[in-house]
């Protein structure tokens, strides 16, 4: 699908940026957008951009059940600093990395608003 | 590089019509389809979009500030996308139209917001001349 940008809603843009900052880092990615109430980052690779943002309604942020965006990665070391990146900046552990059941090697993890993502790629040979 | 995005859904078979249509208005089609996941999609291509009941097994919901943004390839298709929507039981969140101003050589985002049937929020948008 032609999904070109994905958007977190957070309570604590700076606190969210610290995070996303670290976690695209590992993908060599940058901070492309800074608005008053958003943050965007992409990735070198291209595909859809990520951010964050304080919500539209000015309302509180919150969480959707079902909602997870993936970040694929090169390999299953950069997965595992993917992970060890958002655990060290304010991220929780949803799933280790490993091998799931569906054939990839993948780890799961929420950002400091709890908002869920995985990164993930095909596991290596043996 | 994003590979692909999930949205919850309390209904899948009610999400798979509503996203079918989406879809294949911008040529797309299911590339993953289980009972309790769909995906749309192409396998190794553009990012999948898919609707998921929850790995949790609780209902799903909605993020406050999450939204998916789809591109379209001008303000028709942002207007047919937008009427799909709406004729799928989507929900209105901002009509097709430009937003902010138009740049040097003339062109403006254009876009239309909408829900999904479970209130997922997405927009379709574009950057061109104003209609």
């Amino acid at each position: 699908m032609p999904v070109v940008h994905v958007t977190f809603g957070t309570r604590d843009l700076a606190r969210g940026e610290k995070f996303y900052d670290a976690v695209i880092a590992e993908f060599g990615g940058d901070r492309m957008m800074e608005t008053e109430k958003a943050r965007g980052w992409s990735f070198p690779d291209g595909g859809p951009s990520i951010g964050i943002t304080l919500p539209y309604d000015g309302n509180e942020s919150n969480v959707g059940n079902g909602t997870m965006f993936a970040i694929m990665a090169k390999d299953e070391d950069q997965v595992r600093r993917v992970h060890a990146a958002a655990l060290g900046n304010g991220g929780s552990c949803e799933g280790p990395p490993g091998l799931r059941e569906n054939g990839f090697y993948a780890a799961y993890y929420r950002d400091p608003d709890g908002n869920k993502m995985n990164t993930f790629c095909m596991p290596s040979e043996g | 590089m994003i590979g692909y995005v999930t949205l919850g859904t309390n209904d899948l078979a009610r999400a798979a019509t509503f996203y079918d249509a989406v879809a294949g208005e911008l040529g797309f089609s299911r590339m993953m389809d289980y009972d309790s996941f769909i995906a749309w999609g192409e396998m190794g291509g553009a990012p999948g979009l898919a609707a998921t009941k929850p790995y949790d097994g609780d209902a799903a919901s909605v993020g406050n500030g999450t939204m998916v943004a789809l591109s379209a390839a001008d303000p028709a298709q942002v207007q047919r996308i937008y009427d799909i929507a709406m004729q799928q039981g989507g929900s209105d969140e901002g009509a097709p139209g430009a937003r902010g101003e138009a740049d040097e050589d003339g062109n403006v985002f254009y876009a239309a917001y909408f829900r999904d049937l479970d209130g997922n929020k997405l927009n379709a948008f574009c950057y061109d001349k104003a209609p």
